[in-house]
Parts: structure tokens; sequence; C-alpha cells
């Protein structure tokens, strides 16, 4: 580019003031609209957090660590659970099987 | 975004997959569910029974079933007796006096044959069980109401 062109240039731009007739407050709702950008970035709860997880082995590896774990401990306590009601119920139908006064009681409460 | 719905997936089916088979391997570790058409299969397991010891207890509990079905039709007997003389009657009268001591000489006699049984089936079992056994069962002669309240309140 010629450099007496751009000096030209330069000096017009530097004299040029533009005349559009901007909105009421256009400023703050500019300063809004990026307020509300910056805050739809961080939150939670458009899993970009998850995306950038799921972009590392490690912490991938770790969410399906979790839910492998998380099944065998639901499972376990679940079995135990069953466990724990059919051994109530056995025990129940074994008193009832040899005391008559808990027999009578049982009926006359039902 | 491929990435995460894969990741997701996998967790979810490795998870539910370490769901089923780990339910499978604690049903397992617990296997020695107690049998519901046998009452006392419980004694077996709760008390860790050899078949020698459970064959015996089942002998013993054979033995007195029959005497706990005669206690039990006594009992609602005395009970029922009692329930219409003390609503036939407006005040204490000699009949109501008498309902009440056959029915307190039923109770103990109850008390006292179910104790025996106790006694007996814990005598079967190995001593430290047998005595725990003892502990469980002695409410039942000592505060029977209680016992039954606790047997109808959900587990």
């Amino acid at each position: 580019m010629n450099p007496e062109h751009d000096q030209q240039l330069k000096a017009l731009l530097r004299e040029w003031q533009p005349e559009a007739d901007l909105p009421v407050r256009f400023e703050s709702e500019v300063w809004h609209r990026i307020a509300l950008h910056e805050e739809k970035r961080s939150s939670w709860m458009n899993f970009d957090w998850l995306l950038q997880i799921t972009c590392q082995p490690r912490l991938a590896f770790a969410i399906v660590a979790i839910a492998v774990l998380m099944g065998t401990g639901l499972a376990t306590w679940q079995a135990q659970q069953n466990y724990h009601h059919a051994m109530a119920a056995s025990k129940t139908r074994y008193i009832l099987s040899v005391d008559p006064f808990a027999n009578i009681l049982l009926t006359s409460n039902r | 975004m491929k990435r995460l719905v894969v990741i997701v997936a996998l967790a979810i089916l490795l998870g539910a997959g370490a769901y089923l088979i780990s339910y499978g391997v604690a049903r397992c570790t617990f296997c020695q569910m107690p049998d519901a058409s046998d009452p006392s299969c419980w004694l077996r397991v709760e008390f860790h029974l050899s078949d020698v010891q459970y064959a015996q207890v089942k002998k013993l509990e054979a033995d007195y079933h029959p005497h706990c079905v005669a206690m039990c039709d006594q009992i609602k007997q005395s009970r029922l007796a009692l329930k219409n003389l003390i609503l036939a009657n407006g005040t204490m009268t000699p009949e109501i006096e008498t309902a009440l001591q056959k029915d307190s000489a039923v109770q103990q006699e109850w008390r006292e044959d179910m104790l025996r049984h106790f006694y007996e089936v814990s005598q079967a079992m190995p001593p430290a069980e047998g005595k725990r056994y003892l502990q469980i069962m002695e409410a039942q002669t000592l505060e029977p109401q209680k016992a039954a309240d606790a047997m109808v309140a959900p587990h």
C-alpha cells in the first residue's frame, strides 16, 4: 500500500464521526447480554462441565468406576434387606407355631 | 458430544451389569434363606444348626406341636368364657372370679409348657446359640403382648 494514501486514510478516519442513532440504553443492554452469556457458560445445567470431564480419560474412567461401585453397593444393600425381611418373617412364623398365646393375640389384632 | 454419550451409556451399562452380578453373588452369600413352608427352618438358619441338631429340634417341635394346638384351644375357650361373663354381668360375680382364676391357671400352664419346650430346644443347640435362643424367646413368655406387637409392627 502507498504510504501517502495510508496517511490520508488515517487522517480521514480520525475526522469521521458516525451519525447513526443508537437505541436508548444501548450500552447497558450490551453489557447485560455479555453478563447473561457469561452466566450461561458457567451454569451446571448446560453440561459443559460433563463434556469437559469426558475429554479427560482419567475422569471418564472415574465416572464409569463410580457407576460400577454404586451398582455393586446398591445390589449388596438390597440383597441384605431382602434377607433380613425373609428372616424376620420366618421368625414370626416360628413364634406363631410354638406360642399359642401369640397366635391368639395376633389373630385378635387382625 | 458423541464421547459424552458413549461414556454415559457405558457407565449405565456397566453399573447395571455390576448390580445384576452383585445381587446374584450377594443372594448366594445369603443363600441359606429360610424355607417359608417350614416354621422351624428359622432356627436352623439363625442358630447355625447342623443336620443332627436340626433333626433333634424338629423332633422336639413335632412332639410339642399337638400340645401347643390343644393349649391354643384352651386359651381361646377360657378367654371367650371370661369375655362373655364380663359382658353378661353388670358387677363382679363369683362366676367371673372363677373364670378369672381358670384363665390365670391356663396361662400359667401355657407359660410353663412353652418355657419347658424352649429349654429343650436350647439344649439341642450349641451352648452359645442355645443361650441366644433363650434370650430371644424369653420375651415370649414374660411379655407376650409386647412380643406380639413387635411381630405386627412393620420391619
